[in-house]
């Protein structure tokens, strides 16, 4: 390459050639995976730069350093940045890198979707931080826009048009990447890996994808609805009636699109989890099946954030039972990957402690939504810190953990160099202890009778359970820190490996590390679900 | 193995965080581990349901440390290159059959516990006060039959049923009191309804958990529960008060 460099120096490079440019126009799916991944870690130091401010204004009783608007503002922005820019678009642009590579594809079924996806990301991002700059400052109506607080007559500016305005474009590029996903993966698998022998991750990213295609357009409606409202003055959400409309149609996309983060964390852990057991995932199908069950029940116990709405006992039942079903089949889950590393020879790297981390974080999540699946509970509890902790350990734990289990299983695919082990432990043990520290005080404040989303309190018992939270959001900082270091050190210093530095079971070990642009030259007899294990048994034996 | 080691030090850490936590829990003053004292037969009920749920998910997370804390540390013995083979359908019925189990529980109470936990008589029942109630962004409003109003707080008399049609004057708003029962979402345009029945005096404080605007975090509530007697020398006194000032007005 030098040498050909060299003899023709006055050559000039087409613009596409160039190295920004060449990230920019990709559409090659593991240049759109890294770059939404990469994208979703830096809102997460703006997510968790949020936190740090709301927590340091709720550390004392009585507290001024934050306005009660500004506090609106960031409770809102917190929970928009949190969920819809940092952990969805993470789970989805790992899903963008490795289903391909997983199901042995060239790329996406829709390459130029696969960018547009994301640049429909990038442009909702900017534009949802950017309302800082509006007039009146960000949004102000929760991550929900709550009708009518949302709409004009309480909220003036332009902030939270511009809010309902980004959340169709990510809307729309969920939407995209349902249906890229769902073509790959109905179109695209290599010969050999039939259904069944899909991994479980693939199984994953279609019940994802399934789910999106149904819910996604819901938010985009409802958004659209009262983005018409607040600039052409249709008053289509208002009237008696229609705040409850709202919310229905709010939720029956934020809860679904909560077990869609879920089910993807899923994925990852069943990918993971065995490759560090050094055997195969205890209950394939099962499993699989109660990945589905998750996307379904999901779906169904939308209403269970609905309860106190007046509803009948009948509906709240209903949603009910599906929130308790979701209950079941999660725990389910959680006994096969515990039950995977029963009895292996577990290796004990930062990939596998991640995933150990989400199976405890995730499995907290889901029993405390039991104190909000029982409605009348809930009544009770439904909008105090407990919900908001609850959600905290499903998505910012469990999912987020899942996520760099993800990231330090397959990092080395992606560029060729392994991350730091030590500094990966070390971000481990902070992430873990900073996230218990910061969030079970906020079940206690919950059960003590604190809604969430006050800018503050009078109640100067309530200071020690803030601090608290406010020492493990610190905590969880610093180890967010420890993983950018890690990533910048590996990136430019890293030791680099080859195709197959885990022993894995699935096609992405069979590719280069990283992998070439049509991602493989051949690939090997797919007989199974773990068809690279299998080819390096049967090298082993013709070896030996 | 000294990682295995390191895990099994780690996940014992874990057990001391977790008792450390319930024990701290429990011998805190209010416990932030119980719903704040019921003083209604309604929030009695929820309070029994709560328990149970408390019950099922602590037993279940043990379940899930126990399982890790064994797999981490079974491992140590497992020295051959034999992998473990699949789930017999046995196990695998083990695990669905435990959390299924728990979420029948957890059904059966609530729906054992409803009607007590709703504990809502008929509209118009014997011996019903019914009180209006406004929200709006900046507080609460109460009108009482006879005229009177107040907006510091809610005074009802101890032991009788109160039925409130609640009302919001701009935003989606909640009417939570904690001790009294379960809360109720007030939509804008729609008149809920809750009803409740002190079982004992006292000043009940409660709070909107529907975020509301800058506002929000003083929308608080306060319901006094007074002996019939004070409660009708007081509701007296401010029927009198607002004819007065309206007669002034």
């Amino acid at each position: 390459m030098e040498a050909r460099r060299s003899a023709a120096p006055a050559h000039v490079v087409p613009w596409q050639n160039g190295r920004v440019v060449r990230w920019l126009a990709a559409t090659n799916h593991k240049q759109v995976g890294i770059l939404t991944v990469l994208t979703s870690l830096v809102f997460l130091l703006v997510a968790v730069a949020y936190g740090l401010v709301m927590q340091a204004q709720l550390a004392v009783a009585n507290n001024t350093i934050v306005s009660r608007n500004g506090f609106a503002a960031l409770v809102t922005m917190h929970g928009v940045t949190m969920l819809f820019l940092v952990v969805l678009p993470a789970v989805l642009g790992l899903a963008t890198y490795i289903t391909p590579l997983l199901i042995g594809a060239r790329d996406m079924a829709l390459p130029r979707v696969s960018a547009l996806s994301y640049w429909l990301y990038v442009f909702a991002g900017v534009l949802i931080t950017a309302t800082w700059l509006s007039t009146g400052g960000a949004p102000k109506a929760t991550f929900a826009s709550l009708v009518p607080l949302a709409q004009g007559d309480f909220s003036k500016g332009q902030a939270q048009t511009i809010l309902g305005l980004a959340l169709i474009l990510l809307a729309v590029g969920w939407l995209l990447w349902a249906v890229n996903t769902l073509a790959t993966v109905a179109g695209r698998r290599a010969e050999g890996m039939t259904w069944c022998r899909l991994p479980v991750f693939v199984w994953s990213a279609t019940v994802a994808a399934a789910v999106l295609l149904v819910t996604a357009p819901v938010l985009a409606v409802a958004t659209a609805l009262l983005v018409l409202d607040r600039e052409a003055g249709t008053h289509i959400l208002t009237g008696s009636g229609s705040a409850r409309t709202y919310d229905h149609l709010f939720w029956f996309f934020a809860q679904p699109a909560i077990g869609v983060m879920a089910i993807l964390a899923a994925g990852i852990s069943s990918e993971v989890i065995p490759v560090f057991s050094r055997r195969a995932i205890a209950a394939r199908r099962p499993l699989i099946v109660a990945i589905a069950a998750i996307g379904l029940f999901s779906i169904v116990s939308y209403g269970r954030h609905l309860t106190a709405t007046g509803q009948s006992s009948w509906a709240e039942s209903v949603f009910m039972i599906a929130a308790l079903a979701l209950v079941a089949v999660a725990a389910f889950a959680v006994a096969v990957w515990v039950a995977t590393l029963w009895g292996s020879r577990p290796r004990l790297t930062t990939a596998l402690l991640f995933s150990v981390g989400f199976i405890v974080l995730f499995s907290v999540g889901v029993l405390a939504s039991l104190f909000l699946a029982a409605f009348p509970v809930s009544w009770q509890l439904a909008g105090t810190t407990l919900e908001s902790a609850q959600l905290a350990y499903l998505v910012q734990g469990g999912v987020l953990f899942a996520v760099f289990a993800g990231l330090f299983y397959w990092w080395p695919k992606m560029f060729g160099r392994v991350l730091d082990e030590r500094l990966g432990k070390l971000q481990y043990v902070l992430m873990f202890v900073g996230f218990n520290t910061a969030f079970v005080p906020q079940f206690m404040l919950g059960v003590l009778g604190l809604p969430s989303g006050v800018a503050t309190y009078t109640n100067p018992d309530w200071e020690g359970y803030q601090v608290s939270s406010l020492v493990g959001a610190g905590i969880v900082a610093a180890g967010i820190l420890v993983f950018a270091f890690n990533a910048v050190r590996t990136l430019l210093a890293g030791t680099r490996v080859g195709r197959d530095p885990w022993s894995g079971d699935t096609l992405e070990w069979f590719a280069e590390s990283p992998p070439v642009p049509q991602n493989f030259a051949t690939l090997p007899p797919i007989e199974s679900a773990r068809p690279v294990r299998d080819t390096r048994r049967r090298l082993k034996a013709a070896g030996g | 193995m000294a990682a295995v080691v390191r895990t099994l030090i780690l996940s014992t850490l874990a057990a001391v965080g977790l008792a450390l936590v319930l024990a701290g829990g429990a011998l805190a003053e209010p416990s932030p581990l119980e719903l704040s004292a019921p003083a209604s037969p309604a929030a009695h009920a929820i309070s029994d349901i709560y328990w149970v749920v408390f019950g099922v998910a602590l037993g279940l997370f043990a379940l899930v440390l126990l399982g890790l804390a064994g797999a981490l540390a079974r491992s140590r013995r497992a020295g051959t290159d034999s992998e473990p083979g699949p789930l017999t359908p046995r196990t695998l019925g083990l695990f669905a059959a435990i959390p299924v189990a728990a979420v029948v529980v957890v059904a059966v109470v609530v729906f054992a516990r409803l009607s007590a936990a709703q504990d809502a008589p008929a509209a118009g029942a014997a011996g019903t006060l019914q009180v209006k109630v406004e929200a709006r962004q900046a507080g609460w409003t109460y009108t009482y039959a006879n005229g009177a109003t107040a907006s510091d707080r809610l005074r009802v008399p101890t032991g009788a049923v109160v039925r409130l049609l609640l009302t919001s004057a701009d935003v989606t708003h909640s009417w939570w009191v904690p001790a009294l029962g379960g809360q109720v979402r007030i939509y804008p345009g729609e008149t809920a309804s809750a009803a409740f029945r002190a079982d004992r005096d006292g000043v009940f404080e409660g709070r909107s958990t529907v975020p509301s605007g800058r506002t929000f975090d003083r929308l608080t509530i306060a319901v006094e529960a007074l002996p019939q007697a004070e409660y009708d020398a007081w509701l007296e006194q401010a029927a009198a008060a607002k004819g007065g000032s309206n007669s002034g007005g």
